[in-house]
């Protein structure tokens, strides 16, 4: 399992779905090695529920750019890896890249030890950008491309995906297969001290309403922020942005000069049970995203029943049903984001309806054993031929 | 003699930079003439071709790329391509007995082979970062100079062309200074000194 993050390094949605599909190929009788980046504080190699992690010395030196760091990383990767695989001798290993940041490191040990390559792309630099402009966007894109033909399979999390991959990466859908990112609802349980978080931001008779996510542009922190002032005109509520990235200081900006500061909180990034126990607290969990190829918090939300306020767009079309497990907005429309908001937060019959319907999907479609089960399956289908 | 040599050059005839291709190529052509089953691995500007050059036999490699935005990346992604290539020929003739790879830019392709094979790796040196460019404190050269000491430290031999750049390579790392030699180019002893580097390593 190649990743440049892993728990603890938490720097997107890949940490914690290579975490759950790792531990769950485990209890299916997988012998699973995860190499990744090495982070403060945490061993070389350790055990953790049955997943043996390997953390390499990533590259510390200055680089040109973020690319030039990530060969060197996948340098010392391939280094690592090859140990590992040596120590393993004689048994099938298949690799399992994560998107184009591990792409010269599969290639590389593919073709040394002529090892079955299957790659999950989570997102793409295309999709991402809604298009390749700079010459460096055009190298990630390349690599992409690369990545996806040097693999025998390619798993995408949602349909969207599957179009994207295939349309902008050329990968023929034969190659692809679609599954989805899981949750384990059980990360919502034993969480005490709900009420305590919730009163650090909001009254018993204010709404909370709660966004989950990195501070960029393609997860419409703006469209939010303009959402905001039409919702509270009718709704005494606190918002809290959770999450980190290079939009905090311009949203911190823009708070102080709309005259929101008492009422939405920049918390920056939080503690991972403080964020559960948000999901729990929380009267409405909003998504305006304008490219999500998944949504993994829209799970999230659903298993914690904490009603979701999506953008219908990418994988969050998939996942929230409009008024059966979720209510839709229009993408990048901060009047559809308030009415829908508005509509969560002032029908109870509606919240009782989602909440039962979110909870039986999540069970139905999204438990990490079934997810490993169909990622085993592709495995095995990448040994044959 | 049967040794069998891959040479990582990503400079060789016609894609000429410097004097390093024309060095190259002679110094493949000589070690064909003593015997020496030459494999020259090199860097494709056109098509992916494979020819062979009085005896040497020289295979073309593109990166698996077109755009990228510095030679570090695109020279680790050039690797990627030409370690994969490398392999492909190693185990079509089930073993190779050394790796002699020439500069920077090729050492990423001369680690993964050694993990992989365990094919002893000659790093052949034809000037240091440090005296290409001035300005060593930009990432850039910070990112070169870090692959250049890492292909000191890891290769198994280290070869250079004059005492003077023994003394420097050693400075910059001295741990590495017993295991560089000094070959005399284009004179009688060249090769000479070449081929004990490399039966000393595939003994």
């Amino acid at each position: 399992m190649l990743t440049w993050e892993f728990p603890p390094r938490i720097i997107g949605g890949i940490a914690p779905h290579v975490y759950n599909l790792s531990v769950n190929l485990v209890k299916l009788g997988s012998n699973v090695h995860v190499v990744t980046c090495d982070f403060p504080n945490t061993p070389e190699y350790e055990v953790v529920e049955g997943v043996e992690v390997h953390r390499f010395d990533s590259y510390k030196l200055p680089t040109p750019d973020f690319a030039a760091w990530i060969q060197l990383m996948n340098l010392n990767m391939q280094r690592a890896a090859a140990q590992i695989i040596k120590s393993e001798g004689g048994v099938e290993v298949i690799l399992h890249a994560h998107d184009w940041l591990t792409a010269k490191v599969a290639v590389g040990l593919k073709h040394l030890y002529r090892l079955p390559l299957v790659t999950t792309i989570h997102a793409t630099e295309y999709g991402r950008r809604g298009g390749v402009f700079t010459e460096y966007n055009q190298m990630i894109h390349e690599i992409e491309i690369w990545l996806g033909s040097e693999s025998k399979r390619v798993i995408c999390c949602s349909r969207f995906m599957a179009e994207q991959v295939n349309r902008f990466l050329g990968v023929p859908f034969e190659k692809i297969k679609v599954i989805p990112n899981g949750i384990d609802p059980s990360i919502f349980s034993n969480l005490k001290d709900v009420d305590a978080v919730r009163s650090r931001f909001a009254d018993k008779n204010e709404k909370l309403v709660l966004f989950v996510g990195r501070l960029v542009v393609e997860k419409g922190v703006r469209v939010l922020l303009d959402a905001i002032p039409k919702v509270l005109r009718k709704v005494d509520a606190k918002f809290v942005v959770a999450g980190d990235g290079y939009m905090k200081s311009e949203l911190i900006n823009r708070i102080s000069e709309n005259r929101l500061k008492g009422r939405v909180y920049v918390t920056g990034y939080l503690d991972t049970n403080v964020i559960r126990s948000l999901f729990l607290a929380a009267d409405v969990c909003v998504i305006p995203s304008l490219y999500e190829p998944f949504g993994i918090v829209a799970l999230e939300a659903m298993a914690a029943g904490c009603p979701v306020v999506a953008s219908d767009t990418g994988g969050l079309s998939e996942i929230i049903d409009h008024e059966k497990t979720g209510i839709n907005v229009y993408p990048n429309n901060p009047d559809s984001l308030a009415w829908g908001i508005l509509r969560a937060l002032e029908s109870r019959d509606l919240v009782e309806r989602l909440k039962k319907n979110m909870r039986e999907k999540v069970e139905r479609e999204y438990k990490w054993s079934t997810i490993a089960q169909a990622t085993k399956n592709v495995y095995e289908e990448s040994l044959s031929k | 003699m049967g040794l069998k040599v891959v040479i990582l050059s990503w400079e060789y005839p016609p894609h000429v930079v410097g004097e390093m291709a024309w060095y190259v190529r002679e110094l493949a052509r000589r070690l064909k003439e003593r015997g020496v089953e030459v494999y020259v691995l090199t860097y494709a500007p056109l098509d992916e071709r494979v020819d062979v050059d009085e005896g040497v036999i020289v295979k073309r490699v593109k990166p698996p790329i077109s755009v990228t935005t510095n030679i570090v990346v695109w020279s680790l992604l050039f690797t990627t391509r030409l370690q994969a290539v490398v392999a492909d020929l190693i185990y079509h003739l089930g073993a190779v007995d050394l790796v002699d790879a020439h500069e920077w830019i090729t050492v990423d392709a001369a680690l993964a082979l050694k993990d992989r094979f365990e094919v002893p790796f000659v790093y052949t040196i034809h000037s240091l970062e440090k005296h290409r460019s001035a300005n060593s404190a930009a990432p850039l050269n910070i990112a070169i100079e870090s692959i250049e000491e890492l292909g000191c430290k890891e290769a198994d031999r280290v070869i250079v062309n004059s005492e003077w750049m023994k003394s420097e390579v050693a400075a910059k790392i001295n741990s590495v200074a017993n295991k560089i030699s000094v070959v005399r180019p284009y004179t009688e002893a060249w090769l000479n000194d070449v081929l004990e580097v490399y039966r000393s390593e595939t003994l």
